[in-house]
């Protein structure tokens, strides 16, 4: 029995880790980053607009998180500082992010170093006089310490200044650097800088003594890196095959499905597996494709996914057609949140109407686009795979 | 009752509502005659059709059939802007295919030939070029992108410029020699006295809830599209301002995708084009009379397709662009019942509103961004001659900031070790004020980081047009340097910006926040319309990122 899961995101690592439980192969087709890009290091549940951050995860959530060995799910709501200045809720948090539910009362020192687009005051100061903080009496401070070990560094991205961290003495300096400047703080908040591999910021904890971490990363950060190397190491240590390809498309042909590869020539080195797990991500990752509004008219829908499969796309119940206005998706009408919306439709992470193939994460209709959920709906893609898998069998 | 008159006193001599580009116009003019102004903006400056212009000093050729006298004007009137404002134009030649399909393109193409050669003598004025027949080949040398038949064509040479700019250096200009402005403060009503005459106005600031009022001996009401509302604030008929209101849209796309503007032909035989603009490509314009609210004017979808497919035509590789955005403005055209809307005049008007028994009131009604400076030279010298004021016109002669003097980008990108592109797009809106920005980065070198990294602006100018252009919000300074109009919708700029402008007007973080959301939200809804395939990837992906960055509330996702 072949298991192919497409995606290498969150919802595809999940999936995979889980059906490798079973017997027969599961491999694993991806080809980038995708929806990781997107990820902040805030690992919500629900919409944190939306959400206390104190819901009950799934046990397999849990196991996962476990596996990962990058995530730190507490039994209840983290917080974390975003580059904007909030100090908000979420279920749970990159390892490198400084959680602050357990820092409140307490004086926090925001690193106040000369990087281009860091502000230390000015993030402090709006951390101050959050709501959270104001009632909880926490206190943020600017202190000011250069962590810059070259004028070009004042300069360069941060996902290049964390890689910088992940060298050991390199961090050693850091942490000597943040003593000197300050003994006085209960925790230090940093810039997302702390390693793009997943042990800097354990290891800076140790060095200081004291909690330390970072606040969210933009899109395309460190953040997003980390959870790649995790990903890398449990999807090779949970025995599954991953392979650096785009999927053309997938075909049901005698029963089984076949997983066209891109560039490939015709048939060469296509998959042949019994059931598909989909998690190519949503718009936002490019795994569904908003049509052209004339060929969108021609098809009947106005979106398809970024790979040929037969699947059906829904938003707020009902089919996501094409107006009939050769406009192609109305837009105006649905509001921009209709891009979050929008996915394919599918009765508990089976897609409607075709038999073993499944979808999950941000490419399923009406779910939260959120890593946790993604999360979820990876491990029961996985286990109904497994379930089919079983069947067939007996 | 002449006594009394002598004695009585008032705050300013004159009132100007509205900072487009005639009121700011008619502020610095006013000022530079020594007369002392206050001006009221509702909302921000060029916050209507003089920010959502098609961006150009064009002298109107089409306006030769209607009205040469428009023409004239315009081209003479841009000759001056370009000396008193050089940085702020830049060239935009022009191509009008003729196509073969066409019937009797051939004469057409004559005709169309003939036609320029009398607008080839206006081009002086504004030191254009004269026009040049071409050949097909040579059409499509010069643009390859181009398709269809064509029997030939003509290239013609206009100027393009920021209409916000040209705004704000008026304004700018009008304060430094006494005028006071207000923006976010909207008059709530036009004070008369017991014999109609006008006395000043009332006024509430919509950021602060404050309220007041100014005296004056004369109002003006350069309101635009809003004047019939305005004047209703003086106890007035709206038709005593009335005017024919045009909504006009554009939609631009990411980088130039262009090396020349061209002239293309809807599917009603108007004539649109798409141009390159500053660092994008813009496409326009539309012309429909517009009875909706003019605060929230946005395009449409079925505008916006009307001008694709247009374009689309002539020039196919448009399909494959990438929109991100639109601009949607409301012209404020004389009042003509009958003729269609591109036959209205773009000529203006001061309305003397003595004979609806408000003497001291003016309405300034009409006008184009081309002929906004002999516009307000009227106006003034109707104002000028009421308070006994001799003074000559100097907007003609007297540089706008930033205009007295040529600054090279590439040495201030060298003294202030920026990256050329920062330094020539800093230059572009600030001229040799620039330098000013730039000192800023001196006293604090941090200000040297990019906050808006597609257009881009540094940190010391988004703190320079709060400190020194009465930009109040993020969309106030996203109107003043383009922050945030690029491909990424200012996903990674809105919330820095935010910061900072909480930071120098004395607001909280929390309002920072609010006011970086409210842009974003804004500048979601103007793209609505005009969403493709790539760009609908990047609106999910801004969704998120803000999101998870600032919050979102239902408002924002929902329509």
């Amino acid at each position: 029995m072949r298991v192919a899961v497409v995606g290498t995101g969150v919802a595809g690592t999940a999936a995979a880790w889980y059906a490798a439980r079973g017997e027969g192969e599961v491999v694993v087709v991806g080809s980038g980053s995708g929806s990781t890009a997107l990820y902040s290091g805030a690992l919500d549940w629900l919409p944190w607009e939306r959400s206390t951050g104190e819901e009950r995860l799934d046990h397999e959530v849990m196991a996962f998180a476990t596996a990962l060995d990058a995530w730190t799910v507490g039994s209840g709501r983290c917080r974390v500082a975003t580059r904007a200045g909030l100090a908000r809720p979420t279920r749970a948090i990159d390892t490198a992010l400084l959680n602050l539910e357990p820092l409140a009362g307490r004086h926090v020192a925001v690193v106040d170093t000369p990087r281009a687009g860091w502000d230390g005051p000015s993030l402090a100061g709006a951390l101050a006089e959050s709501d959270w903080a104001r009632s909880t009496r926490t206190a943020f401070v600017p202190v000011s310490v250069d962590l810059c070990a070259a004028e070009h560094e004042r300069d360069i991205g941060d996902y290049d200044f964390a890689a910088l961290h992940d060298d050991e003495d390199r961090l050693s300096t850091m942490a000597e650097r943040l003593r000197t400047a300050s003994t006085a703080h209960d925790a230090w908040l940093l810039g997302p800088w702390l390693g793009v591999s997943t042990e800097a910021a354990e290891q800076l904890r140790g060095l200081l003594d004291m909690p330390v971490g970072e606040t969210t990363s933009a899109p395309g950060g460190p953040a997003g890196a980390r959870f790649e190397a995790a990903r890398d190491r449990l999807l090779d240590e949970a025995g599954t095959r991953v392979m650096p390809a785009r999927v053309a498309a997938i075909e049901k042909a005698a029963n089984m499905w076949t997983v066209q590869l891109e560039n490939s020539k015709a048939g060469a080195s296509d998959l042949v597996v019994d059931a598909v797990v989909l998690a190519v991500g949503g718009v936002a990752a490019g795994g569904i494709v908003l049509d052209e509004p004339a060929r969108a008219f021609r098809d009947g829908s106005s979106f398809h996914l970024s790979l040929g499969a037969p699947v059906r796309f829904e938003i707020d119940g009902g089919d996501a057609d094409a107006s009939s206005t050769l406009h192609g998706f109305d837009l105006e009408r649905r509001g921009v949140g209709a891009l979050e919306r929008v996915g394919v439709a599918a009765d508990h992470g089976a897609v409607r109407g075709a038999e073993r193939l499944f979808v999950a994460g941000d490419v399923v209709a009406g779910r939260p686009r959120t890593v946790l959920e993604a999360a979820r709906a990876g491990i029961a893609a996985g286990r109904a795979v497994l379930g089919h898998t079983r069947e067939s069998i007996t | 009752m002449s006594a009394e008159i002598v004695t009585e006193r008032h705050d300013v001599d004159v009132v100007i509502i509205g900072g487009g580009v005639n009121g700011t116009g008619l502020a610095r003019d006013c000022a530079l005659r020594g007369i002392k102004v206050a001006l009221f903006e509702r909302n921000d400056i060029a916050f209507g059709a003089s920010g959502n212009s098609s961006g150009m000093i064009h002298g109107g050729p089409r306006y030769l059939v209607y009205d040469p006298n428009v023409t004239y004007t315009s081209c003479l009137d841009s000759g001056h802007i370009q000396r008193i404002a050089p940085h702020l134009l830049f060239r935009i030649p022009f191509l009008m295919p003729v196509h073969a399909q066409r019937t009797g393109a051939k004469v057409a193409l004559t005709l169309i030939d003939a036609f320029f050669d009398l607008y080839d003598k206006y081009q002086p004025l504004k030191r254009g070029k004269p026009h040049t027949r071409l050949t097909p080949e040579e059409l499509n040398e010069l643009e390859p992108g181009l398709v269809g038949s064509v029997v030939g064509g003509v290239a013609f040479d206009e100027w393009g410029i920021d209409g916000v700019r040209l705004c704000l250096g008026s304004l700018v200009d009008a304060i430094e020699n006494g005028a006071e402005a207000r923006v976010h403060c909207t008059v709530t009503e036009i004070l008369r006295k017991d014999d109609g005459s006008v006395k000043g106005v009332r006024w509430r600031d919509r950021t602060s809830g404050e309220t007041g009022s100014t005296t004056a001996k004369i109002v003006v009401n350069a309101t635009g599209a809003w004047a019939p509302i305005t004047a209703s604030l003086g106890g007035l008929e709206p038709k005593a301002a009335r005017l024919r209101p045009g909504k006009g849209i554009h939609i631009f796309y990411d980088r130039r995708l262009t090396n020349y503007a061209i002239v293309a032909r809807t599917i009603d035989g108007r004539q649109i084009f798409v141009m390159p603009w500053q660092n994008t490509t813009v496409i326009g314009t539309t012309d429909d009379d517009y009875y909706g609210d003019l605060d929230r004017c946005v395009a449409t979808a079925d505008e916006a397709r009307y001008l694709i497919q247009a374009v689309e035509r002539v020039f196919p590789a448009l399909k494959q662009a990438r929109a991100i955005g639109t601009w949607a403005g409301v012209r404020p055209t004389l009042y003509a019942w009958g003729p269609n809307e591109d036959a209205l005049s773009r000529e203006h008007e001061v309305l003397d509103h003595e004979k609806h028994g408000a003497d001291g009131l003016y309405s300034m009604i009409g006008g184009k961004l081309a002929s906004y400076r002999i516009f307000s030279e009227e106006a003034a010298d109707v104002v000028a001659r009421r308070l006994g004021n001799g003074e000559a016109c100097r907007t003609h002669t007297s540089s706008l900031p930033g205009g007295d003097e040529e600054v090279d980008p590439l040495s201030l990108a060298g003294e202030a070790g920026l990256e050329a592109v920062a330094a020539t797009r800093l230059e572009y809106r600030h001229g040799s004020r620039a330098r000013r920005v730039l000192e800023r980065i001196h006293r604090s070198p941090r200000e040297r980081a990019v906050v808006c990294e597609c257009e881009p602006v540094l940190e010391a100018e988004v703190r320079y047009v709060v400190e020194n252009e009465l930009a109040q919000t993020v969309e106030d300074v996203s109107r003043r340097t383009r922050l945030g109009l690029g491909a990424c919708g200012g996903m990674r700029c809105a919330a820095r910006c935010g910061q900072i402008v909480a930071d120098m007007t004395e607001r909280s973080p929390q309002q920072g926040q609010r006011m970086a959301l409210e842009f974003l939200e804004s500048a979601a809804r103007r793209r609505l319309s005009i969403i493709g395939a790539d760009q609908a990837r990047q609106e999910a992906f801004a969704l998120a990122s803000v999101r998870s960055e600032l919050g979102l509330d239902r408002r924002f996702e929902e329509p």
